[in-house]
């Protein structure tokens, strides 16, 4: 599913001079598969992950998507390409505060070619698979960090991405609902979800099928 | 103490962000500088009491038969209404004139302007003569002596400030009369009078006791003391009641009509100058909100700082104190500002204003000007300063700091309110704008309206005949003839006529009927404009002859009389006849003829001889001036020349033929024309310069919110382009925000224009106050501005880096 050969992504410092937060990566993720990166902060992980979620075009090398080159795209391209194949998990939950939890289901779908009955009908079976139903009139700040995040795991899932992308998604959340929600990944990687996630936790890496350590913007460790 | 630490504080946190402090004292130096400016005129115009004593208490009474058919008093009336009444004081007749003045050594002959008064005048004025006296009652007699009061400026003028002025005799049209006294500087009423003359002394003139005649005298009363306007008004109408049915030939359908002075003088005037300080006042309220919205930016920008305060020890009143003394120094620097440069537009508000009303020459920035820009501070500084500061002091910092909040940022309460700024600020601009549009459609219209003759190239100028000397039409010929063949053959002319009221010169109105009707009372008559005109009056003014013949030589003193009509009269009193050869009763003024019947011999085109706002068109009568006397007459020159040329040329001419006789009032017949628009030219001028303002501020204010909000979203639209949106919808996001807040504003802006139509409309020239094509515009406008407003705070949203505002991961 995702290749990439050589791929860095550096700074300017000074003339001349760079500051690399990635060097030659190379990796082969396959459809289907659940990665977890590692490494101490400053590493990379989050970068790599943007260059992943084609939010970051700096970088240099080849990034080969399900057989299309993405580093021969252009930036709106890449966007498209994003819209269609990959969803988003954040630490921080990031949800839209004035909108309710069904608008914030409703927001991916917005951006994308969905009539207006599709997307009710997408946001009202989201709702209803992650039973969350009698929440859909709530904001964000009426719900509870682990209920947040499982509403930022439904929006990032609703436009049925192939690649789900989730940076530190238990980060902010205690180990109970932490658990609920790598279960939760744990079912939609069983569903055939490919999902690589980023994360400092040794016990949610274990929810993943393999591991990348990263130090230093380079690659120490591939683990199976 | 604590005052003088937060002043301190102020000017220290203000020297801190110059351009913040630059941009908030220009925009307040707009906003209180355009109303200082206005109010400067409505002050010196509307405010600033008359320079006499118990002013108020000063009222002018005329007659009239309804809305827009006011007119003079009647002598006879006059004398009915003094002796009857019981709420003036002194009830006193005055009638104004203008006479040669020679006879000084040293000095040419000038026309003076004059009023014969009764001596009773002086006590309605309530001044004392600063030297000399008034008329005695002797002196206010038919028969008496002539004596004579001058005024300040004709002392200073004419005699030097001469103590010996006194008992001096003056020549007035070749009749000496002794001067008695002076009148102190602020005495110039009726209308810029120079000399005071004794008007009962002239009260057996015959003209001036028929009942029926009015012959531009006008009555100046002083309330009694606690009697109200109402009270007077409600006795004068009793009093012509009763006059009406002692006298229902003459006084039909008559009433006195009683003004206090100062509205009979600026009155028509109230209406533009309330709208102008209206329309100005948008202004300042719009910069407010500019103000107010920059101020809340800036006060959650410096939450953190606050925060401090209040961990200290800070509470919130001293919170709001400490903000509100910032605008409060941001606010006087912006008054004083605005002061100079109201003060500094001060000659281009004058030559704007319309000519001929002193008081609009008096316009001054004295102690109640200052008083007023320095409320118009410290109120801007509650309208713009409260609401920040409020919001500010309330401000939770943990919960501003809180991580995870992706909303705009701010309470919505606090978002609510910007918008609500902004959206007034376009409902208020709206209104402006399409009060600009109204009164630049009505001023464009009363530029573009045909007048019925060619202002342009014609030549005017003014004289008096001493009536004394030409009292017949033999003398008058012996005058006028020479003084045409003189002029025609100046290099350049082509035309040369004279007249007794030619356009924009006063007016003459006389009674008429036709033959075939009878003879009607005098108060069923009907109305028209008489001009008497000699020479080739029609070519020199451009007027065609649409039937019959114009005057010539055999229409002599001698001839049967007859008259020209124009086009009104023809349609309106003879439709679908031809008028040639037909006769009506007229009065031309000949105090030996009277009423006579007159043939008609021509029609010609309608001309406009009022000014739009003097008072409604009346149908013409035409008469020449060799079967009508006249003695004060303007001469009319179609001509190639330069008017300075000219008017040399025909200064030299009179003199030539009488050398005692001044000219006066000299001037091109356009520049009578562009001083009938100073009103409507003032009103579209200013309007125009303040709904640009508006515009402007608004326009501002809508980018600085967007900008704003955009940056205060940074973090929603960064979460918003990682789950997908792209560029273009993120732009459909701020652009739908500022649409949202142009289509509330033009909502309320609309409603606010169609509630202030009915006082437009007023002031509005053949426009509807309501003006379809005027809204679509302004509405095209404002959708032109808001797209300007919001573009690059649009482009700067696509912009954001979902990975920068995602960072704080």
């Amino acid at each position: 599913m995702i290749k990439l050969r050589n791929l860095e992504r550096r700074y300017p410092l000074a003339k001349e001079k760079f500051f690399y937060v990635l060097r030659d990566i190379n990796i082969d993720i396959q459809e289907g598969e659940f990665i977890s990166i590692m490494g101490p902060s400053g590493a990379g992980k989050s970068t790599l992950l943007h260059i992943l979620g084609m939010h970051d075009h700096g970088w240099r090398g080849e990034y080969f998507f399900r057989e299309t080159a993405v580093h021969h795209l252009k930036t709106k391209e890449r966007a498209t390409l994003r819209n269609e194949q990959i969803g988003f998990v954040f630490q921080q939950y990031h949800l839209l505060d004035d909108l309710t939890v069904y608008e914030n289901l409703d927001i991916p779908l917005s951006y994308r070619r969905y009539s207006k009955s599709e997307r009710a009908a997408l946001v009202a079976d989201t709702l209803d698979r992650f039973q969350i139903v009698g929440k859909k009139d709530l904001y964000p700040r009426q719900l509870s960090g682990g209920q947040q995040q499982l509403v930022g795991v439904a929006r990032a899932i609703i436009a049925e991405p192939k690649l789900l992308l989730a940076d530190e998604p238990t980060g902010n959340l205690h180990s109970g609902q932490g658990e609920e929600i790598m279960e939760l990944f744990r079912k939609l990687n069983d569903e055939g979800m490919t999902i690589i996630q980023v994360t400092h936790s040794e016990k949610n890496a274990s929810y993943g099928k393999r591991t990348i350590q990263l130090r230093d913007g380079w690659i120490t460790k591939r683990e199976q | 103490m604590n005052n003088m630490n937060d002043f301190r504080f102020a000017v220290r946190q203000l020297s801190k962000q110059p351009a913040f402090a630059a941009i908030a004292v220009i925009t307040l130096a707009l906003g209180i500088g355009a109303n200082t400016a206005i109010f400067s005129i409505v002050n010196a115009v509307l405010l600033r009491p008359l320079p006499y004593p118990d002013a108020d208490r000063i009222m002018v009474l005329n007659e009239s038969s309804g809305p827009g058919q006011d007119y003079s008093v009647a002598l006879p009336d006059y004398f009915d209404w003094r002796n009857d009444n019981t709420v003036f004081e002194h009830l006193a007749a005055t009638h104004k004139e203008s006479r040669n003045l020679s006879g000084i050594p040293g000095r040419e002959p000038e026309r003076v302007s004059c009023a014969s008064v009764t001596r009773n005048f002086f006590n309605v004025v309530g001044l004392p003569p600063e030297l000399g006296r008034t008329f005695s009652e002797d002196e206010d007699k038919v028969g008496a002596s002539p004596v004579v009061v001058i005024s300040d400026r004709l002392w200073q003028r004419a005699f030097d400030r001469d103590r010996e002025v006194i008992g001096r005799s003056i020549n007035l049209h070749d009749q000496n009369f002794t001067v008695v006294g002076v009148m102190p500087p602020q005495m110039m009423s009726p209308q810029d009078t120079d000399l005071w003359l004794s008007m009962m002394r002239r009260s057996n003139n015959p003209a001036w006791m028929d009942r029926s005649h009015h012959p531009m005298i006008y009555v100046w009363g002083k309330l009694k003391p606690g009697v109200t306007v109402d009270q007077a008004r409600s006795e004068m109408k009793a009093i012509a009641a009763r006059l009406e049915k002692t006298y229902p030939d003459t006084n039909g359908k008559e009433y006195a009509v009683v003004t206090p002075l100062l509205e009979n003088l600026v009155g028509k005037y109230r209406t533009n100058l309330t709208l102008l300080l209206g329309a100005v006042g948008l202004v300042l309220l719009i910069a407010c909100a500019n103000l107010a919205n920059l101020f809340a930016a800036r006060g959650a920008a410096r939450a953190r700082e606050f925060a401090v305060h209040a961990a200290v020890g800070a509470t919130r009143a001293q919170i709001i104190r400490k903000l509100l003394v910032e605008s409060f120094v941001m606010a006087i620097l912006g008054g004083a500002l605005g002061f100079f440069i109201a003060v500094w537009l001060r000659d281009a508000l004058i030559a704007l204003g319309p000519e001929g009303v002193s008081r609009f020459q008096q316009i001054s920035f004295d102690l109640p000007v200052l008083g007023f820009t320095f409320l118009a501070a410290s109120l801007t500084t509650i309208v713009f300063g409260l609401w920040p500061a409020w919001q500010t002091s309330r401000a939770d910092v943990q919960l501003a700091l809180k991580a995870g909040s992706a909303g705009s940022g701010d309470p919505p309460s606090a978002r609510r309110s910007r918008d609500w700024f902004v959206i007034s600020e376009i409902a208020f601009t709206l209104a402006l704008l399409v009060a600009a549009g109204l009164v630049l459609k009505s001023f464009s219209r009363l530029q573009s309206l045909s007048l019925g003759y060619e202002p342009r190239a014609l030549f005017t100028a003014r004289f008096e005949l001493p009536w004394q000397k030409y009292n017949d039409h033999d003398k008058i010929d012996t005058f006028v003839k020479p003084l045409l063949d003189k002029v025609r053959a100046f290099a350049g002319v082509q035309n040369a006529a004279v007249s007794s009221n030619g356009p924009l010169m006063g007016g003459w109105q006389t009674g008429f009927w036709r033959e075939e009707n009878g003879r009607p009372l005098p108060s069923d008559m009907l109305n028209s404009d008489l001009e008497v005109i000699g020479g080739d009056y029609f070519s020199t003014l451009k007027v065609p002859l649409l039937r019959g013949r114009t005057f010539n030589e055999r229409d002599t003193k001698d001839s049967p009389r007859v008259v020209i009509i124009d086009q009104a009269m023809a349609e309106q009193y003879f439709p679908g006849e031809n008028p040639i050869g037909k006769r009506i009763g007229a009065d031309v003024g000949n105090d030996q003829e009277g009423y006579m019947m007159r043939e008609i011999v021509g029609v010609v085109a309608r001309m406009r001889f009022h000014a739009v706002d003097e008072m409604a068109p009346l149908p013409v009568i035409y008469c020449p001036l060799d079967q009508a006397k006249r003695t004060g007459l303007a001469l009319f020159v179609r001509s190639t020349m330069t008017p300075v040329s000219l008017e040399h040329s025909v200064r030299d001419a009179v003199t030539s033929i009488d050398p005692s006789l001044p000219v006066f009032d000299a001037r091109p017949m356009i520049d009578r024309v562009h001083e009938t628009w100073g009103a409507q030219r003032l009103l579209s001028f200013l309007f125009l310069i303040f709904a640009g303002l508006a515009l402007l501020l608004a326009t501002i204010g809508l980018y600085g919110l967007l900008a704003y909000t955009t940056l205060r979203r940074a973090r929603e639209i960064g979460i918003r382009l990682a789950l997908g949106a792209r560029p273009s919808q993120i732009r459909v996001l701020v652009l739908s925000h500022a649409m949202q807040l142009l289509l509330f504003g033009s909502v309320i802006g609309l409603i606010t224009a169609f509630a202030v139509s009915r006082v437009m409309q007023s002031v509005l020239f053949e426009v509807k106050a309501i003006d379809p094509k005027i809204y679509l515009c302004v509405g095209l406008l404002l959708f032109a501005a808001t797209l300007l407003a919001s573009w690059i705070p649009a482009r700067r949203a696509t912009l954001v880096d979902p990975i920068q505002a995602l960072r704080s991961e």
